[in-house]
């Protein structure tokens, strides 16, 4: 763990996560309960910031794509699956806090509005992007596909975010400045902030882990997918199972 | 044709089928899939086919129009454009306790369908927030309202 | 009806709760021995 890539990550990350505590913590014992959602409306300070974060991050992945494709090498290919994965994983993150807060508000735990339904076609879209990518042996072949597939995804992010506004749709508008008192402002402003600074942390940290991956996949070329010191059983012998063993 | 100037190409076309693709969407092309819900005013223009489909309205809940009959679970309420809706409103029947949230002036998606006295049969209610975050005003503030609120 | 959402803490707890314990898995998933450094170095 020498390397600078994931000694920063690991920086961003502790301190994302202690400025995005700070910002919950300001949310849920600090700020009032919102007029008409009650203590329920604390679930805002969570939910925008993981929802900015993941559109960033697929605006940085479709970066690192162009990248990817434009100069072949292998540092873009690294950051692009980084940056995809997190926003993947804080995309299904979004869908089910929103989910748990759309049950007590709007009366119902799902429904297919505009907003909801785009976002899920963007965790779908991602999440194959990152499937296709584990099915690909051949690393040129892999990088390509890999930058050409988060480009076309990334056509997801725009409309999920005008969503609320090109269509009729049960999700409120964007929140302004005008439309949030400050003192639920800043508890969501400070978590927003942590909320980007972890998950750069966490994108530094897992393109470190793909380009050492990618570095071990090209000094070994010959391995075959199935190792053989992955094997538990004896090769020569039969195929012992939990079932006989027990 | 060399790997560099292949990968150009693919980078090429796939930026322009994400721009058609964002183009289409934009300009309404996928729009007729997407329609949440009908407003009253697009029920009245469609009732034809309204009636006996299932369908979503969404709208304002008028002022004075709210009757709840917790003995039979009977939720009676009229639904606008805005509101104050004098041409299309909808009155709209449903067999379910009001959501907390539900109150006269909040906006409503209601699900169900028309019926042919022209009234809609809501087997869900939901309500909509608006982008507005307030903390509670004096007059409807609960006892346990946080002091320390005045400390940030 | 007509009133604030009384109670709720517990959908407050449940999205707080998944969101740090899906990030914090994730991370332990990243820093794993033999992710960031190759194996056997």
């Amino acid at each position: 763990m020498k390397s600078p890539l994931a000694i920063v990550g690991l920086i961003f990350v502790v301190l994302g996560m202690l400025a995005t505590a700070a910002g919950h913590w300001i949310g849920l014992f600090v700020a009032p309960p919102e007029a008409m959602m009650g203590d329920v409306g604390r679930i805002l300070y969570v939910h925008v910031p993981t929802a900015w974060a993941a559109l960033i991050f697929f605006m940085v992945a479709f970066v690192a794509a162009i990248g990817s494709l434009w100069s072949g090498w292998r540092g873009f290919d690294a950051a692009t699956t980084g940056a995809v994965e997190v926003g993947t994983v804080l995309t299904f993150l979004l869908l089910i806090q929103g989910s748990i807060w759309a049950r007590p508000t709007w009366n119902t735990w799902w429904t297919w509005d505009p907003r909801l339904t785009t976002s899920a076609v963007l965790a779908a879209a991602f999440g194959v992007v990152l499937l296709m990518r584990r099915l690909i042996d051949q690393p040129a072949k892999r990088q390509m596909a890999t930058a050409v597939a988060t480009i076309i995804a990334f056509v997801d992010v725009p409309v999920v975010y005008f969503s609320v506004k090109w269509w009729a749709s049960l999700h409120q508008q964007a929140s302004t400045r005008a439309s949030m008192d400050s003192v639920m402002g800043l508890p969501l402003g400070v978590a927003a902030l942590g909320m980007l600074v972890m998950g750069t942390g966490l994108m530094l940290l897992r393109t470190k882990v793909e380009l050492v991956r990618l570095a071990h996949e090209a000094d070994a070329p010959e391995l075959p997918p199935t190792a053989a010191p992955l094997r538990l059983d004896d090769p020569a012998g039969g195929d012992p199972t939990l079932d006989e063993a027990t | 044709m060399s790997s560099a100037t292949q990968r150009r190409v693919f980078l090429v076309a796939a930026l322009l089928v994400a721009a058609v693709a964002l183009g289409v969407i934009s300009m309404g092309g996928i729009g007729e899939n997407l329609v949440y819900f009908w407003t009253p005013a697009q029920v009245h223009e469609n009732a034809s086919k309204a009636v006996g489909a299932t369908i979503r309205m969404g709208g304002v809940v008028q002022a004075d129009s709210v009757d709840w009959q917790p003995d039979t679970q009977a939720l009676t309420f009229t639904v606008g454009e805005s509101a104050v809706d004098t041409a299309t409103p909808i009155t709209v029947h449903a067999q379910s306790a009001p959501p907390q949230m539900f109150r006269e002036g909040i906006g409503v998606v209601v699900e169900g369908t028309m019926t042919d006295a022209g009234t809609f049969r809501a087997d869900k209610v939901m309500v909509k927030h608006s982008n507005e975050y307030r903390a509670p005003t004096d007059g409807m503030a609960p006892a346990d309202l946080y002091a320390t609120v005045e400390e940030l | 009806m007509d009133g604030m959402i009384d109670g709720g803490w517990g959908f407050v707890w449940a999205a707080y709760g998944i969101t740090w314990a899906v990030l914090l898995g994730y991370l332990v998933t990243l820093v794993l021995p033999g992710r960031l450094s190759p194996p056997g170095s």
